[in-house]
């Protein structure tokens, strides 16, 4: 621990930090020009979803007095949407085992 | 064995980092844990609680005792990945018969995308890391390679160094956590307390025990063995002492 901490602690008549979480002033997030040109881009959300009609500007960074953006659009919803699907689990591999190094070794080795 | 890829296509956000914290956590609850160093920095053993100098053991050399380190064994496998003939035999897809009793963790370099591609078949899980940051947002379309991000069934991401006091990470985490969904498995916050444990040659557990990314570690962890499908009651706790030899 540092020693401005353990100072901290000691004025505090504490033993240990407790940490808080800083809740964001806004309830929804920024819309980030970042953030359109990934909903926009095939190679993340793939062709179908990333071809939708918006119908959001796209509105330049708010600074912290500019009232919140609005409510999430069709767009975010269709995002929960593929949240709520489930995903596929890892496919269990057969069980007879292998030793990683003997095999990674193996591969190695100069022909 | 069980494969976990750690790789991001945006270096610097703390994926050696974070394969030493999956693999420490991992071997504390119970699993037989193995931690390759495929990068050339070869700097996996530092958060691993190793010196600069320390030699890793090589993995070509099947016959070296590897470097363990609480209850991780340690290998060094760059030199062997550079090998034309270890890439070639991977592309030809050879059938490889997984023991699921052992786990081996992957670090794998921002840059190495053929390696990734090469190995991904073989493995369980990748574990991309990103950052609350432009950096990492501008590079997530190259995660997929050729399939769009939001379709990789092996893929997950881990959100790094969060700053709730930063707008923008905190924009971005909500961002990512929208869009991601289910593949997002984790967030660990940021606190300097890594960096200057790590040069100490401490662990993050034994260096700042009060730590507020311990937890989030913890969860990480959880989250991929549940994703691994060997999430069991029976394992012992994790001691959250995790780390350093």
């Amino acid at each position: 621990m540092r020693r401005d901490a353990r100072r901290l602690l000691e004025k505090l008549s504490r033993k240990e930090l407790r940490y808080r979480e800083f809740e964001d002033a806004f309830p929804d997030t920024e819309l980030w020009p970042i953030f359109e040109v990934i909903l926009r881009d095939e190679r993340v959300v793939g062709e179908g979803v990333a071809n939708l009609p918006d119908k959001r500007a796209v509105p330049p960074p708010v600074e912290d007095h500019v009232p919140p953006p609005p409510a999430p659009t069709p767009l975010f919803e269709r995002y929960n949407a593929a949240q709520a699907a489930p995903k596929v689990p890892p496919t269990a591999a057969p069980a007879k085992g292998v030793d990683l190094r003997e095999f990674f070794s193996r591969l190695g080795d100069a022909d | 064995m069980t494969l976990v890829l750690m790789q991001s296509p945006k270096g610097g956000v703390g994926t050696s980092f974070l394969t030493a914290q999956l693999a420490l956590h991992l071997a504390a609850r119970g699993h037989d844990v193995s931690a390759l160093d495929f990068t050339y920095q070869d700097a996996l053993k530092l958060y691993l609680g190793f010196v600069p100098a320390q030699e890793v053991p090589d993995l070509a050399d099947s016959t070296a005792d590897a470097l363990v380190a609480s209850g991780v064994s340690l290998i060094q496998g760059f030199n062997v990945s550079r090998r034309s003939v270890f890439r070639q035999r991977l592309s030809r897809g050879l059938d490889i018969p997984f023991d699921q009793s052992r786990i081996s963790i992957i670090d794998i370099s921002a840059h190495d995308r053929e390696l990734l591609d090469l190995l991904t078949p073989y493995c369980a899980l990748h574990i991309c890391t990103l950052m609350p940051d432009a950096g990492s947002l501008a590079v997530l379309h190259r995660v997929g390679g050729d399939a769009p991000v939001m379709s990789l069934e092996k893929t997950v991401f881990v959100l790094n160094k969060v700053d709730g006091r930063q707008r923008l990470s905190r924009h971005s985490q909500g961002f990512l956590r929208d869009l991601l969904g289910d593949q997002l498995i984790a967030s660990v916050r940021r606190d300097e307390a890594v960096n200057e444990a790590l040069a100490r040659f401490e662990s993050i557990a034994k260096y700042a025990p009060s730590s507020a990314i311990l937890p989030d570690l913890v969860e990480f962890a959880l989250a991929v063995e549940a994703r691994l499908g060997l999430s069991s009651d029976t394992i012992g706790a994790d001691a959250a002492a995790t780390g350093g030899r």
